[in-house]
């Protein structure tokens, strides 16, 4: 039961998530793991992609229980997401059932979380030389607001926690876990928290920090990390502490830290846009909320290609990658991905899941009393049953919803815009990449669909029905794109 | 075999056929021909059309138990033509061969039989049909639960 | 794409067997003793296997083979019997076989003398070769049957004047007795005879059968009979066919069996509920269900077609056909004949029939029944005109036969404890009740 650690550190590292757990559900495989553990770490509490992203991760998970024994590989949902403490199996007590660490709400000035009134004068000093009044001043429950000198001191703190030491505990060398780091490098949380976790997990016993169990195993364990430049501004603002004229300048500082002192890392991930689209200039909470963007879909690929390596191939080494796109276009679409790997990693799955989502919004409805709707029992529990629930917040909820995220791509600057959106035309789904119609074939059409959902409803062979929803769809969806669709 | 059992089945709700003298035409060829070509030919094949023709062989949206009772319907309207046109030309071949017309009472008699005859058909196809759809039913792909999900 | 419209299908009539019950005797039509059939009668064969032609050859009959001048016609005997032996040449149902009737000698003892056609209608044309003395009556019918005793099936056909003369003129008397026991040899049930008058210019000596001395006669006429001798089916068959053209003579039957065809019309003037069901080993059978009581009594119309029959049945027929009704409460409403019929002119179904009978019914036992439609024999009145007991001066008398009357009445005699001989015609009925 290999499981891949994720930690997703910031705002991006919420974003990215995001985008990974859209993957995981369209069925994307990931390889050497069938569950993956996201940990996400930031303490503006209301953040609020971070809270989008949990919500999500909560929904997939809440569907996903439906749906043991695990649909097969390539099925949607076929890959677990679990939170630490499911799956921790020992002294797990302390630890909230929750993808995201709890910092406790640090409600206070970063001045009195370091007790800057108890300290001696000589520390006081060095306080003053190393952190600007507004630093000192500002509070803490919207995060580091961009400083990543005061992220690094608060997040230090983590190493101490029971969710930490539940993760060094439950990290099983043998099964073939591996960790993955998820951050911004011009944030403030993602940029001070990378390389600070990344030294405490890898080298307890030499970051002078807390010893953790099976330290040999976290020592020689497979670790990556993406790093995640500057690819948007935010409108300038006097109010907020965030300028993003500053952006490149503290990518360059982390960067150039990077370079001497990040250690340990097996494969490093990095990328960048220069296109760049302003957002509000929210400095965190509830209103940061970005709209969904291509990189961040990217940045889930590394992920995919990080697990994609053998252990071997990783063991020692120390890789460096960076992504191109085939073609520079604006929007980006299909073919402007290369195509044995992204398009390959990309194309097919999400056309799938599209494919999937858009049927169940505008043809659903209307084949209620067909035989596969009544064969899965749809018409009792399409309404009701937790799991169609589940699955239709995945899908369409306009906070974290798949329909809501493939809007925001859209929309975004530098958009991402594969597929028609909002049309029941199931022939023009993917643009480019029309189906071919004829007088006797009209090409994806709901009869189409229905026919095939209703021929393959009775050879499914799971046990339960959300299972055997999720295996018929997964089938059907699968043929049709392959058979259907050219271009991939 | 056939000839008891579909003469039964037609008397049971119609009586002896009128006029007495075309007893003998309706008990020996009308009922078992009209009985085995409305269970097999008519009601069978319009099951067949249905289930298996335009819900596996073709790709049609006539799936829901609305468009069953179209056929339903269709199937009791063929079995009605299907009635009144057998018994009408076998009891016109009957005749001629024996150079006989029917005249007055025998005559309103045989329209008034006819009449309950096409009916009654109708109704036995509508039946028929609806037995052949549970049948058949497991052969389709789209209407495998239409009208109902048993036995499927 | 598929048009797909299977909507109808004729399956035209299958072939079903009716309900096939054999009940009662299969073939000879049930006999009648109040009522109750039967049992047992044996099958008759209704296939003719043998014609004999017998010509009586004695001198009393050379009158009608005379010779004849170039240009004449040739007698009526001449004419009839040679069209009848080409008529029983010709036809190929059955073996023909030709006989001369002599009477016994010495030299030759055989009543019957073989011959072939040729000889016999030669002799027809120019005489008898070597006329008998005489032929005795009796034994020429004895003979004609021990050849059907050989060989069942066999149908005589015997051409004489048929005067026997018993050799001691004392026993006219025993006329009819010796011609009782004659047929005597043969059962009264499976034979039958039919006999044709028929009259002839006579050329040459007359033997009066009073055994006065013999009369010349030049051309007067003096009547012969043809005889059909043979089971009674196949002597009604060989009357309708080979004897149709005497079917204008004076006749006598005697058990012989015609088969008029005759059934049940269903739409014509019926009331009730009845239909016609498959007949029963040839019988018609009628079925009537539950509705049928005295109260609604059922009427059904029998047509008879009696073209085949001899004329003076036919007359009989409207006034004399009665109906046996066998333990149900059958009458026989009306007979009357088909040219009475006003209806019959638009209806051209009932042009083959010539009589209607109309029976009704008001009840019909559990088990069945068999009714008979019968005509009782008439008497024929020809006979005792034709018959004579003293034919010395027969020139003045015209044509008679001396002691017709009691060689016919031995024949009667003869079949007086038959009972299907006293009627004409007897039509079986079956009336079942319908499942």
């Amino acid at each position: 039961m290999a499981k891949l650690f994720l930690f997703g550190i910031g705002g991006t590292g919420s974003r990215v998530i995001r985008s990974l757990t859209m993957l995981l559900a369209a069925g994307v495989e990931i390889k050497n793991c069938d569950t993956v553990v996201p940990i996400i770490i930031d303490p503006d509490a209301r953040n609020g992609d971070m809270n989008r992203t949990v919500e999500l991760l909560k929904t997939y998970a809440r569907l996903r229980k439906s749906l043991e024994p695990a649909p097969a590989v390539g099925d949607f949902f076929h890959t677990d997401i679990k939170t630490l403490s499911a799956i921790a199996q020992s002294g797990s007590g302390d630890v909230k059932d929750a993808f995201v660490y709890d910092f406790g709400n640090i409600n206070e000035s970063f001045r009195d979380y370091l007790h800057y009134d108890r300290m001696p004068v000589e520390s006081r000093h060095l306080v003053d030389l190393l952190f600007t009044p507004e630093n000192l001043a500002s509070p803490l429950t919207v995060g580091f607001k961009g400083s990543p000198n005061v992220g690094s001191v608060v997040l230090n703190g983590l190493m101490g926690s029971a969710e930490i030491q539940a993760f060094a505990n439950n990290f099983n060398e043998q099964d073939g876990d591996r960790v993955f780091f998820i951050s911004s490098i011009f944030g403030g949380t993602g940029a001070a928290g990378f390389p600070l976790l990344l030294k405490n997990l890898r080298y307890p016993d030499l970051s002078g920090g807390q010893r953790l169990p099976n330290e040999k195993a976290l020592r020689e364990a497979p670790m990556g990390g993406l790093s995640v430049l500057p690819y948007f501004k935010v409108n300038p603002s006097a109010e907020s502490a965030i300028d993003s004229r500053f952006f490149i300048t503290k990518t360059k500082a982390a960067l150039s830290y990077y370079e001497t002192n990040l250690r340990g890392l097996n494969s490093l991930y990095y990328l960048a846009d220069p296109v760049t689209k302003s957002y509000d200039n929210q400095e965190g909470g509830a209103n940061q909320t970005n709209g969904a963007h291509f990189i961040e879909l990217v940045g889930a690929l590394a992920v995919f290609d990080f697990m994609a390596h053998s252990k071997a191939e990783l063991q020692g080494q120390e890789l460096f990658f960076e992504y191109g796109l085939e073609k520079d276009d604006r929007p980006v679409r299909f073919g402007s991905l290369d195509a044995d790997k992204s398009m390959q990693l990309l194309g097919r799955a999400l056309t799938r899941f599209q494919l999937f989502a858009t049927f169940l919004t505008h043809g659903l409805p209307g084949t209620m009393d067909a035989v596969f709707a009544k064969t899965l029992q749809l018409p009792a529990d399409w309404k009701h049953d937790d799991f169609y629930r589940a699955l239709r917040e995945l899908l369409d909820n306009p906070a974290y919803g798949f329909t809501p995220w493939l809007k925001e791509l859209a929309t975004n600057d530098r958009a991402f815009a594969p597929f028609q959106l909002g049309s029941a035309d199931y022939n023009d789904l993917v643009h480019g990449q029309r189906v071919e119609t004829g007088f006797f074939d009209k090409g994806i059409v709901t009869n189409s669909l229905r026919k095939s959902l209703d021929d393959s409803a009775t050879k499914v062979t799971h046990t339960t029905r959300p299972g055997q929803f999720v295996e018929l769809f997964s089938k059907v969806m699968r043929e049709t794109v392959d058979s259907k669709i050219k271009g991939f | 075999m056939f000839q008891q059992l579909f003469t039964s089945l037609y008397q049971a709700l119609l009586g002896t056929p009128a006029p007495s003298s075309l007893i003998p035409v309706y008990q020996k060829s009308i009922f078992p021909g009209v009985g085995l070509s409305t269970f097999f030919a008519v009601a069978l094949g319009m099951a067949l059309v249905y289930y298996v023709v335009l819900n596996r062989l073709m790709t049609t949206a006539l799936f829901k138990t609305s468009h069953w009772l179209l056929f339903v319907l269709l199937t009791a309207l063929a079995s009605a033509v299907l009635a009144y046109s057998q018994a009408h030309s076998v009891v016109t071949e009957s005749l001629n061969s024996s150079g006989v017309a029917l005249e007055g009472i025998e005559q309103s008699a045989y329209n008034r039989y006819v009449l309950g005859f096409l009916c009654v058909n109708a109704l036995f196809g509508a039946l028929f049909f609806v037995f052949w759809s549970f049948v058949v039913k497991s052969f389709s792909t789209s209407a495998r639960t239409t009208p109902v999900r048993w036995p499927n | 794409m598929i048009s797909a419209s299977i909507l109808r299908k004729y399956a035209l009539l299958l072939p079903l067997s009716g309900l096939a019950v054999a009940c009662g005797s299969g073939g000879e039509p049930v006999k009648i003793a109040g009522g109750k059939p039967a049992a047992g009668a044996p099958a008759a064969a209704d296939k003719i296997s043998q014609i004999n032609v017998l010509v009586d050859a004695s001198g009393g009959m050379q009158g009608f083979m005379h010779a004849n001048a170039p240009g004449e016609s040739g007698s009526n005997f001449q004419q009839t019997v040679a069209a009848l032996l080409s008529d029983v040449n010709g036809q190929h149902g059955a073996p023909a076989a030709y006989y001369f009737v002599k009477e016994a000698t010495g030299a030759d003892p055989r009543i019957l003398v073989p011959t072939s056609y040729g000889a016999l209608t030669g002799a027809v044309s120019t005489g008898i070769q070597k006329p008998a003395l005489g032929t005795e009556l009796p034994l020429m019918l004895a003979e004609a049957l021990k050849l059907h005793a050989k060989r069942p099936g066999t149908v005589s056909l015997i051409v004489s004047d048929f005067i026997y003369s018993p050799k001691n003129s004392g026993e006219t008397w025993r006329v009819k007795t010796d011609v009782k026991d004659a047929l005597a040899t043969a059962d009264a049930a499976q034979l039958a005879v039919s006999v044709f008058a028929n009259t002839s210019a006579y050329r040459g000596n007359f033997y009066p059968g009073n055994r006065t001395k013999p009369q010349a006669l030049r051309g007067d006429k003096l009547p012969y009979y043809i005889w059909v001798v043979g089971a009674p089916a196949l002597v009604g068959q060989v009357d309708g066919t080979l004897l149709k053209r005497l079917a204008s003579q004076p006749q006598a039957h005697f058990n012989t069996k015609f088969a008029p065809p005759y059934a049940a019309l269903d739409h014509f003037q019926n009331q009730g509920e009845w239909y016609k069901a498959e007949p029963i080993a040839g019988v018609p059978a009628l079925s009537f269900t539950k509705s049928v009581s005295r109260k609604e009594p059922a009427e059904v119309v029998f047509g008879l077609d009696l073209k085949a029959v001899p004329a003076e049945w036919q007359k009989a027929a409207a006034q004399g056909l009665r109906l046996d009704a066998a333990a149900t409460d059958a009458t026989l409403l009306r007979t009357w004949p088909v040219a009475q019929e006003p209806a019959a002119a638009g209806k051209p179904y009932l042009q083959q029939y010539t009589h209607l009978a109309k029976i009704k019914l008001g009840q019909v036992p559990g088990a069945g029944a068999l009714l008979h439609l019968t005509l009782p024999r008439p008497q024929p009145a020809w006979v005792a005109q034709t018959s004579t007991a003293n034919d010395s001066n027969i020139a003045k008398q015209g044509p008679k036969t001396f002691l017709l009357a009691d060689v016919m009445q031995g024949v009667a005699d003869y079949f007086a404890g038959q009972p299907s001989a006293q009627q004409a015609l007897d039509l079986p009925i079956r009336v079942q009740r319908a499942d």
